[in-house]
């Protein structure tokens, strides 16, 4: 160990000594690998961290390039050498509603018949903060709000008690997509599909302006008389 | 000099570490991976805890990850004996599915997860267009030119396959077992 820290206490000999320019003693080599290593694994961890942040792209990308700002947009059906998205599943129906929290709560209903189907909410970053299926929402209609942090606040001080009629979700980041996925079990079933997934409702609430009133019946006011 | 090591080494690990990331993203690196024969899932894909290796390749690749609430897909680019999946090669898929609602295999090309273009416009089987032996497994065949039963068409010319066996509504990514799941096999079959 000593002989590795030695060297980088001398370098004023190391160079007083007349060597040629590239030799370097083994103890200064061993010390300049292990710098290495260590500066190329932090190297190899910052970028495996910024790699989503920087990406181009990612599916959010892709989704926000195609999909319309308002309401539901199917993807294209995934052909050779035209797709949308790469790896999407042939058997599958994709729509895509984008959503930003910054303008208001996003609201997404759908009838959804058929064979299989799901709803999936993915932030910008790409992670899925909320997905249902058929078979879990069973006993619910697919009825499902989505809220920022702020707003759920909101929502909770003015409807303390639970909806048992719709779903609300906290998003963890303002910007995202909701994707629906809903399979073709037969090739003759995918307009009755598409039709489907085309006939679901994502809307965003914006609030209106604020009142300076409160709203509501008005404070009884103390009587003068009394 | 000292100065021209500095250099040297600081370029070095550049180097190294982002040569690093690459062969890790572009080589399906992922710590919190679920195998089974030839097939591999990252059911934790898309997780707000996902590992970072993951996250990275998703967001490289442009791919839709499933939730585990979904489902599961699971990828393999290589036959039950590890060798990669080449287009000029035949291939038998045999065997059973683990539990779930539905399932579809589709093929796609390696390089892009790009479908593979073909007359009959095939590019999976789904659990209700597959054709069952009487005791519930089955056989499909992966070959460039048209076979009789479970026939998925392949190009010859590509160099490498990927096969996915999505599962959509199945226990495995919530919980289920994963020590016993019973995935098909991969089987080379005549190569040109």
């Amino acid at each position: 160990m000593s002989d590795h820290i030695q060297p980088i206490r001398g370098p004023v000999t190391w160079d007083a000594g007349q060597k040629g320019r590239w030799s370097i003693d083994g103890g200064r080599l061993g010390l300049l690998a292990a710098i290495t290593v260590v500066l190329a694994a932090i190297v190899h961890l910052v970028t495996i961290l910024v790699i989503p942040s920087f990406a181009t792209r990612d599916a959010w990308s892709r989704i926000n390039e195609i999909a319309e700002p308002i309401g539901i947009t199917l993807l294209p059906r995934a052909r050779p050498g035209d797709e949308v998205l790469p790896g999407l599943d042939p058997a599958i129906v994709y729509g895509a509603c984008l959503f930003d929290l910054n303008q208001g709560p996003f609201a997404i209903t759908a009838p959804m018949p058929g064979d299989y189907w799901s709803v999936s909410f993915h932030t910008r970053e790409g992670i899925i903060f909320y997905a249902v299926n058929d078979e879990a929402a069973a006993s619910r209609r697919f009825d499902i709000e989505i809220r920022n942090a702020q707003q759920m606040r909101q929502f909770r001080l003015e409807y303390p008690e639970p909806d048992e009629e719709i779903l609300t979700i906290e998003a963890p980041g303002n910007i995202g997509f909701a994707l629906i996925r809903a399979l073709v079990s037969t090739p003759s079933l995918r307009p009755r599909v598409e039709a489907a997934v085309a006939a679901t409702v994502c809307e965003t609430f914006v609030p209106p302006p604020p009142v300076t009133e409160p709203v509501g019946p008005p404070l009884p006011r103390p009587s003068p008389l009394r | 000099m000292p100065s021209l090591q500095i250099i040297a080494v600081i370029a070095i690990s550049a180097v190294l570490g982002i040569g690093s990331v690459w062969l890790a993203v572009v080589g399906d690196v992922g710590f919190e991976a679920i195998r089974a024969g030839a097939w591999t899932a990252w059911p934790t894909a898309g997780a707000d805890d996902s590992d970072p290796y993951i996250r990275a390749r998703f967001s490289r690749t442009g791919e839709l990850p499933i939730s585990a609430a979904e489902g599961t897909a699971f990828v393999a680019t290589a036959d039950s004996a590890g060798e990669t999946l080449v287009g000029h090669c035949d291939y038998l898929i045999t065997g059973r599915t683990p539990a779930a609602q539905w399932w579809t295999l589709t093929l796609y090309r390696d390089a892009d997860l790009s479908l593979i273009a073909n007359p009959t416009e095939r590019y999976g089987f789904n659990s209700t267009n597959i054709v069952r032996e009487p005791d519930g497994s089955f056989d499909i065949v992966v070959a460039p030119r048209a076979r009789p039963g479970n026939w998925l068409p392949s190009d010859e010319k590509a160099k490498a396959l990927r096969l996915v066996f999505r599962l959509y509504d199945t226990p495995i990514a919530t919980g289920g077992s994963v020590a016993d799941i019973e995935m098909p096999r991969i089987e080379r079959g005549h190569c040109r």
